[in-house]
């Protein structure tokens, strides 16, 4: 029983934490792509602003891990 | 390796007709990189003005940008060239008359051969109507003609049924639909354009300057201007190629020696002028102030010249000096940004720590092979690339070798028959990897720490070393007291002496860094957490590899055509995974990098030495 509400809780905080990414991700993926329509050398720059919110995901992804061991 | 190289500042003050040989002489020596003079508020001096051939160069230079625009150049190989400004103005002028021309006759040309086509599908038009003499289209006087294309034969005659005229349709459908001749009294061209206009009457204009009398005579005629008009075009477009091979390495070539006259002829802008002498500051790194001193006081010995160490908070330009197997990872540092003058150059650091974490997180010995061989294959056919190809060609010798620790092999635990021992096995869960990667965490901000209290010192800064190095109080009490409580691990140091220890720290923290560093305190926590990802990523990178494994393994026992898809499935799915890992652990240990470790120690903003001259 603990397991399966472990299981769904996990899901949950993995989701939650990608919609997150998605989005801020979304808005700086989008700024970045403007700014090399004016300057083609600003791509490694934007590109590495751009991941900058995975930290996200990846803290989501540790927690989901650690409550799937909780549940177990 | 450890610093930027070391500069110099010079300065230079001499007598005005002695300009031009010293911009020359300093273009020739190529290694001082100049100070451009902006005049303030109460200065007296002003910027030079550009040298009097400065404005005919410009001219020429656009001369030549137009004529460039209309040759192809691909292949042109550059041809040094010395020409003197007036043989270049007359080998341009000439140059742009004869491509010019050479190129309004091509338009021209292929503008007859599109009017010329046109008058192909009127001719074919009569050629499927059977009319064979032109004069049996015009001069009637009571009748009106009228040519086209009809879809439908039958709705025609149903519409013209009742008007009175004469109809010669013919029964072969061309793409248009069938032709159609009506020849109508002029009475009734208004009711016969209304029949037309609802049978979809597609009308064709017959009625234009023919030459000749019958339409045999006059396709024949078409025929051969045809030829002669392409033939013309083949010719001309020959004569643009004669004239590239000729010219366009000449070309090049001025186009080279006519910037390098204009940067000379416009560099008196960045240099302060009187009535009669002018001064020139710059940066000359240290290993070359002896030849620039010698060529300069070779023009003249009315010169002042002035060579001295760059003062302190002094933004002088930063070459970075690198050797070796370190030269590649600075591509990262002009990514990034290059550091100030007086910084340590991080290079080194990147160059030992990157590959590390890069190799942690990929840990593969497949993949690493498969990215060794491929960087190397790129690092040969494209030179561009080489650094990148060099940085992630050792990264993936450091993930094979972590390859061998994990124990895997394009997530396999065996290479064929030999089985491989792990020593950490990651697919079982994160919690094999999470402490090692939060210490790893803790060592790299650490390197970081340390790197900013060398600057500090160097800097004479004392406070904000103290500043710097009582983070590892900070660090030091923080620790023992959560390995006590939290961790339940003994320590030998109770937990009142930890806090005290950890209290100590945030007070030489504050008197170092005041309350910005108060507030750095949960921003290194959450910097020592974020290189979690180190076993995130690890471990999302096996368990792809493990569960396109298990499928294939599925399907190889499935039997017969399932094999096939079992060995697409593992060739795809690897190679999906492979590509997925590159990319995520290069961008993740870049930006462990820059974000986490560069904002402990990195000030960065440094202006890359560009030397005046022809570098």
């Amino acid at each position: 029983m603990a397991g399966d509400w472990a299981a769904i809780a996990a899901a949950a905080t993995i989701s939650v934490s990608a919609v997150a990414t998605a989005w801020a991700e979304k808005e700086i993926g989008t700024s970045a792509i403007g700014a090399m329509a004016e300057k083609e050398g600003l791509f490694a720059k934007g590109l590495i602003l751009t991941v900058i919110p995975e930290t996200i995901i990846i803290f989501g992804l540790v927690v989901a891990l650690q409550i799937v061991g909780m549940g177990a | 390796m450890l610093f930027p190289n070391e500069m110099s500042r010079v300065t230079v003050v001499s007598p005005r007709n002695y300009m031009e040989d010293t911009i020359k002489a300093l273009y020739e020596a190529g290694v001082l990189h100049l100070k451009d003079y902006v005049p303030m508020e109460g200065d007296h001096y002003p910027i030079g003005t550009p040298l009097p051939n400065a404005e005919k160069i410009s001219e020429l230079l656009l001369v030549l940008n137009s004529i460039k625009t209309q040759l192809v150049l691909g292949e042109t190989v550059k041809k040094k060239t010395d020409l003197s400004l007036d043989s270049a103005q007359k080998f341009l002028n000439d140059m742009q008359e004869r491509v010019n021309n050479t190129n309004s006759e091509i338009r021209d040309t292929e503008a007859d051969i599109k009017e010329n086509a046109c008058r192909k599908e009127v001719l074919d038009f009569l050629v499927q109507t059977k009319i064979k003499k032109f004069e049996m289209l015009r001069g009637y006087g009571s009748l009106e003609v009228m040519t086209g294309y009809v879809p439908d034969v039958r709705l025609l005659k149903e519409r013209m049924s009742t008007i009175d005229s004469e109809m010669f349709t013919s029964e072969l459908k061309v793409k248009k639909g069938f032709p159609a001749v009506l020849f109508v009294k002029k009475k009734d061209v208004e009711r016969a354009k209304n029949a037309l206009q609802f049978s979809n009457f597609c009308r064709i204009e017959t009625d234009l300057e023919w030459k000749k009398a019958t339409v045999a005579e006059e396709y024949d005629a078409f025929n051969s201007r045809m030829k002669a008009l392409e033939k013309k075009l083949k010719a001309l477009k020959g004569e643009l190629e004669n004239i590239t091979k000729e010219r366009g390495g000449t070309l090049l070539g001025l186009e080279d020696s006519l910037t390098a006259e204009i940067r000379k002829s416009e560099v008196p802008l960045k240099f302060a002028v009187s009535n009669h002498s002018f001064m020139i500051q710059g940066w000359v790194p240290r290993g070359r102030q002896d030849m620039l001193e010698k060529r300069l006081r070779g023009i003249t010995e009315n010169l002042y010249l002035s060579i001295e160490e760059v003062g302190e908070d002094e933004a002088a330009p930063v070459l970075l000096e690198n050797k070796g197997p370190l030269k590649p990872f600075e591509f990262f540092l002009r990514l990034y940004s290059l550091p100030s003058y007086k910084e340590i150059d991080p290079t080194f650091i990147l160059f030992m720590t990157y590959p590390i974490i890069f190799g942690i997180m990929l840990g593969d010995i497949g993949y690493g092979l498969v990215l060794f061989a491929g960087f190397a294959f790129i690092k040969y056919k494209m030179k561009k690339m080489g650094s990148v190809a060099s940085v992630l060609m050792l990264s993936s010798l450091v993930s094979i070798v972590f390859g061998f620790i994990y124990g895997e092999f394009f997530g396999f635990e065996t290479i064929g028959s030999f089985e491989l021992h792990p020593l950490i096995m990651r697919a079982a869960g994160i919690n094999a990897m999470l402490p090692i990667s939060l210490i790893i965490g803790i060592v790299h901000l650490n390197i970081g720490i340390t790197i900013a209290f060398i600057n500090e010192l160097r800097a004479r800064k004392f406070k904000h070393a103290l500043g710097k190095a009582s983070w590892f109080v900070v660090e030091t009490g923080g620790i023992l007291y959560l390995l006590e409580t939290f961790f339940k691990i003994p320590t030998g140091v109770e937990p009142m002496m930890s806090l005290a220890i950890l209290l100590t720290g945030v007070v030489l923290l504050t008197i170092g860094e005041s309350y910005r560093g108060l507030i750095e305190i949960p921003a290194l926590a959450s910097n020592v957490l974020s290189y979690a990802r180190i076993a995130a990523l690890g471990l999302a990178g096996v368990q792809l590899a493990v569960i396109i494994n298990s499928m294939a393994g599925g399907m190889f026992h499935a039997g017969g055509f399932m094999i096939v898809g079992g060995v697409a499935l593992l060739f795809v799915g690897h190679a999906v995974n492979t590509l997925l890992s590159l990319m995520g652990c290069f961008l993740q240990s870049l930006r462990l990098h820059y974000v986490e470790m560069f904002s402990k120690f990195y000030h960065g903003d440094g202006e890359p030495y560009k030397p005046f001259g022809s570098g």
